[in-house]
């Protein structure tokens, strides 16, 4: 029977990293999915480097996963090198990096999204939207197919009027070797929204049998290992890693052929990430450094590739090959695939509200690179975000969002939707002010909850998890209680060098046992109570700002007092709240005050709870 | 950010010096912050409408600031509708000053302009008319507060604080450097030095704080010493005109009289005191204790003693940071010398000049003239907020350590506006060749 008739809850554009997520959330609320994708068996696919997490990036895996999403997991079941990072600089910035094999990862990925029945692979390229009464009504593809469905979300990755560039040569492409989508940004550019130009770059793949091993150094990988999920899979210690180093040779042969780079030609002019430079871009930036660090990533248990990460580069593929062999180790290296950038359509993310829904078409949501991000984690968070909205949207649902003190998902929204980028977003610990109490071994105590209520985990997995969170407080009192060396024991705990199992050594065990992780979170709470304390209390005062709606009417163009600037701002951001108004940037203390006194105003008296005394302590 | 859930602190009388000085407290907190700086009934135990006599003390050392009256409001019978207390003390500016720095020692926040009023309408203690008004009297006083500021922010002050600020955001994008990119061989920064660069330029720039209050608000003089040791006559030297009845016999001064002075261009407030002696005569035994608590007030005290007959050692409990000391009738023969203090001839003229040189260098301590001075107190609050978070940053693991250093930037942006995550970003990447 013809696909062309079907009629599904939810369209997803694009299997990459956020499409795969929408789809998966959007199913496991109960949606009939369709997964539009030009080649289903490059579903899951890693296109740049094959590893997943890092600092900022794991809190967001971690998120996905108490969110019951595909990341976490596929990583850890494809995972060949596990690594704990800053695990001595502290809880809000340790953070775990998974290397994966592509193949296996890809595999996951599929095996656990199509034994979803509700997901329904389809192969195309989708070109447009069938819109009724103003409102989206389904995705058409380029065979003339439509898929019905009254809410769709797009993640296209880099595919968007795609351009791949090797040295001064370029074709129209998606990813390496395949097609680019050539008529959705026409599409989403005809329906008003704002498009970016922005690129980035992948380096060269090296056959791993012309590497010298030996002239590198090992980075040997996390034992026991570490996982996402917290079971690691059968070959999470299987390989090392190793880095090397540029060398003077390397910047010189760099620096004498700039010219045949199409960026340093001038021939590219879309905008770059700056975390994510070209070799070129830090040869010639860092000119004073003698030399970068690369790090030398296995693609797999047995594929023939390695990655090196650290030495993306648009020069031409001629040039690749001799700049790799100036590299220690890569002497006699052959090249398996050459390094290119894309450049690329990118969607203004301004042009999506907080949960991630377009401004300019009612049941179209965006996640994903299209929306500005860049990496696996970022794309996976917020189609897990759009693929909720699109399949609450599908059964008549209001959409949900997360406040910024939330998680890291929340603020990258936040950050995205209230600030808008002018590079690729990265995910960094910076970004979250309240890091200390949003940490990546948390993730299941704050999101949890929101799962269930979402219906996107079963309540047992809500009380499972209550269950552990109580036995944790149920362990701090009993340690409140108790003295060690006359001290209480849970400021003995708090003692640097000190650690749980001491003061349970001196004071005994609890009556009910606490596994690892348990065991963990009671340490980290009583060591950090006091700094927990502290952004408790600012996130409390955030909270507040939260619980003030802004009606989607207001006309800001009638609410006295306001500056120029702040309605300009409000008016095209629409702020659901007041906190995410008083965070754009332009609008000021002065503003939020008129807001709020506009507001009450317009409430008229008591419907309005004052703020102040609902929060109020001790 | 305007957070509702704090507890504010102002000085709710008109600057300057009246009878009655008010400091105002409101919020969640108000009753256990109150209770922190009060001695007299604790307002927690007190109903709304209630009062207790009784003294302000600093919560840290528990020294008393003045005596006054309590007067307790509970929610939401209050003018902001949540609970609040106002202290009623004496009118003095440097007592309602200490007043309000003891209540943000013990918790509250100093209110922005227009706070309490929009607390007040916020929860609706105002009405739908006295609403109207509520907004462009924050506003005017909002605007009026940033124009204070702009004012008092020139371009030196503005390049001091960023002098504070420039090694914090410096080590504060190292930091997260590290933290970030954790694999790419960042060298670790010289925390230590950094921190102490800017708390150095911070302490230098808090230094200037009184110097730049007084400036702006005028200083309290007091002139005390033994009955008919010339306070007057000298008071009447420093104005160049006579304002205080001199007469040779002791005990001509039973109050005291104030007359205000200008140390070139510096305001100051000259308050002559009956003598200090004990004296039977109850009018002016009441003087005197009047004097020494006048004395308590001042931003300086002269303690003159006669040269020409026994010295007399000022009173004890007199803090010496605030003193300054006078041998008075230098013109006569002296019957006893002092290095420590600095004589004087009211009648000739002969040390009037160095005396005000004195006064004038004591009242602005180190700070130099020219340079930029602390125009607030609320300036001078965040600087010391900040100054506390790098304390607290002072070995601190390296995410504390960041987000200490967060704080104490936030703590200065108040002050100068900057943009802190996005500075910080912009040096992580012009200063680390980061990113795979």
């Amino acid at each position: 029977m013809g696909v062309s008739r079907e009629t599904f809850d939810v369209v997803v554009v694009g299997g990459g990293h956020a499409g795969v997520e929408a789809a998966y959330a959007a199913a496991r609320m109960g949606a009939r999915v369709a997964l539009l994708t030009l080649d289903p068996g490059r579903v899951g696919a890693m296109p740049c480097n094959p590893a997943v997490g890092g600092p900022g990036k794991s809190q967001l895996v971690h998120e996905v996963q108490a969110l019951g999403g595909l990341i976490g997991r596929a990583a850890d079941r494809a995972a060949i090198h596990t690594r704990v990072l800053n695990r001595s600089k502290g809880p809000a910035v340790q953070s775990l990096r998974v290397q994966v094999d592509r193949d296996l990862y890809a595999l996951a990925v599929q095996e656990l999204l199509f034994a979803h029945p509700g997901v329904v692979p389809v192969r195309g390229e989708a070109v447009g939207f069938r819109i009724e009464n103003g409102a989206l009504a389904g995705v058409e593809t380029a065979d003339g197919r439509v898929l019905l469905a009254p809410a769709a979300v797009v993640a296209a990755g880099t595919f968007l009027a795609g351009r791949v560039w090797y040295g001064l040569r370029s074709r129209p492409a998606g990813r390496q070797g395949e097609p680019p989508a050539r008529w959705l940004s026409r599409a989403l550019r005809a329906l008003g929204h704002r498009l970016m130009r922005f690129k980035t770059g992948t380096p060269p793949r090296i056959r791993a049998d012309t590497v010298d091993y030996r002239a590198l150094v090992e980075v040997p990988a996390e034992r026991p290992p570490e996982s996402f999920s917290g079971r690691p899979g059968p070959h999470a210690a299987a390989r090392p890693t190793w880095r090397t180093h540029t060398t003077p040779r390397t910047h010189r042969l760099i620096r004498e052929n700039l010219g045949f780079s199409p960026l340093y030609a001038g021939r590219v002019r879309a905008v770059g990430p700056r975390y994510c430079p070209s070799i070129e871009d830090k040869v010639v930036r860092f000119a004073d450094r003698e030399r970068h660090l690369l790090f030398v990533e296995p693609d797999g248990l047995a594929t023939s590739e390695v990655y090196l990460q650290g030495f993306s580069s648009s020069l031409p593929p001629e040039l690749q090959e001799a700049m790799v062999r100036t590299l220690p180790g890569f002497e006699r290296a052959a090249i398996q695939r050459y390094a290119y950038a894309v450049e690329y359509d990118a969607v203004d993310p301004t042009e999506v509200d907080w949960g991630l829904a377009s401004r300019r078409l009612p049941g179209l949501f965006l996640a994903g690179q299209v929306l500005g991000t860049s990496g696996y984690e970022e794309a996976a968070a917020l189609g897990l975000l759009a693929g909720v909205n699109a399949a609450r949207r599908a059964a008549g649902k209001a959409p949900v969002a997360l406040p910024r003190a939330s998680s890291y998902l929340a603020v990258m929204v936040d950050d995205l939707v209230g600030k808008g980028v002018d590079e690729p977003y990265r995910m960094m610990t910076s970004r979250v002010e309240l890091r200390l109490l949003v940490r990546g071994d948390n993730a299941d105590e704050r999101l949890v909850p929101l799962g269930v209520a979402w219906g996107l985990l079963p309540p047992s997995e809500g009380e499972r998890v209550a269950a552990k969170y109580a036995r944790i407080g149920r362990e701090l009192d009993r340690l409140a209680g108790l003295r060690v060396d006359g001290v209480p024991a849970l400021l003995y705990l708090r003692r640097p060098g000190t650690g749980y199992d001491e003061v349970l050594a001196r004071v005994g065990p609890p009556s009910e046992p606490l596994d690892r992780e348990e065991r963990r979170q009671v340490e980290l709470r009583a060591k950090y109570a006091g700094y927990i304390e502290r952004q408790e209390r600012l996130r409390r005062r955030l909270a507040e700002l939260e619980r003030h709606p802004l009606p989607g009417g207001i006309d800001y163009r009638r609410v006295p007092s306001l500056s120029s600037e702040a309605r300009e701002r409000l008016a095209r951001a629409r702020p659901r709240t007041l906190a995410e108004a008083a965070r754009l940037p332009g609008v000021r203390d002065a503003d939020v005050t008129a807001l709020l006194v506009y507001l009450t105003k317009r409430e008229g008296r008591g419907g309005w709870s004052p703020a102040s005394r609902a929060t109020s302590s001790s | 950010m305007t957070g509702l859930s704090d507890t504010i602190a102002a000085v709710a009388t008109p600057p300057g010096k009246g009878a009655i000085g008010i400091l105002r407290l409101s919020g969640p907190e108000a009753l256990t912050i109150g209770a922190r700086v009060w001695r007299g009934r604790d307002p927690r135990r007190l109903a709304g409408g209630r009062f207790s006599h009784g003294r302000m003390v600093d919560p840290e050392t528990g020294e008393t600031l003045d005596e006054g009256l309590l007067l307790v409001f509970r929610a939401p019978r209050s003018y902001t509708g949540e609970d609040a207390l106002e202290f009623q003390l004496h009118g003095s500016p440097a007592v309602l000053r200490r007043g309000l720095a003891a209540l943000t020692a013990a918790g509250a926040r100093p209110a922005r302009p227009g706070e309490f009023t929009l607390r007040a309408y916020l929860n609706g203690r105002l009405d739908l008319a006295q609403a109207e008004s509520v907004l462009a009297l924050v506003e005017a006083e909002t605007e009026t507060a940033r124009r204070q500021a702009l004012k008092g922010l020139g371009r030196e002050l503005t390049a001091r604080i960023a002098a504070a600020e420039a090694p914090l955001l410096d080590l504060l994008a190292h930091v997260q450097a590290t933290l970030d990119y954790p694999e790419e061989g960042v060298e670790p920064p010289r925390v230590e030095a950094a921190l102490e660069a800017a708390a150095r330029e911070l302490r230098s720039l808090l230094a200037t704080e009184r110097a730049g209050r007084i400036a702006r608000e005028g200083a309290r003089l007091v002139l005390l010493g033994p009955p008919n040791a010339g306070k007057s006559s000298l008071l009447n030297a420093l104005l160049g005109y006579p304002r205080a009845l001199v007469a040779p016999e002791p005990g001509t001064t039973r109050d005291y009289l104030e007359a205000p002075l200008a140390l070139e261009g510096l305001p100051v407030q000259a308050i002559d005191t009956a003598g200090v002696r004990t004296s039977n005569d109850p009018v002016e035994a009441a003087g005197v204790r009047r004097g020494l608590e006048l004395a308590e007030g001042a931003d300086l005290v002269l303690w003159l003693s006669d040269q020409s007959r026994p010295q007399v050692p000022p009173p004890a409990g007199l803090d010496p940071e605030r003193l300054l000391l006078v041998a008075s009738k230098a013109d006569r023969p002296p019957a006893w010398r002092d290095p420590r203090y600095l004589p004087v001839s009211a009648r000739t003229g002969a040390g009037l000049e160095a005396l005000k040189a004195a006064i004038r260098a004591r009242l602005l301590g180190g700070a130099e003239e020219g340079e930029a001075w602390l125009t607030s107190a609320r300036q001078a609050e965040a600087l010391r907020r900040a100054l506390g978070r790098l304390e607290a940053a002072r070995g601190a693991p390296d995410d504390l350590l960041a987000l200490e250093l967060e704080a104490a930037l936030e703590a200065l942006a108040e002050v100068t506006g900057t943009a802190v995550a996005e500075a910080t970003l912009d040096r992580i990447f012009a200063n680390f060749c980061l990113g795979k």
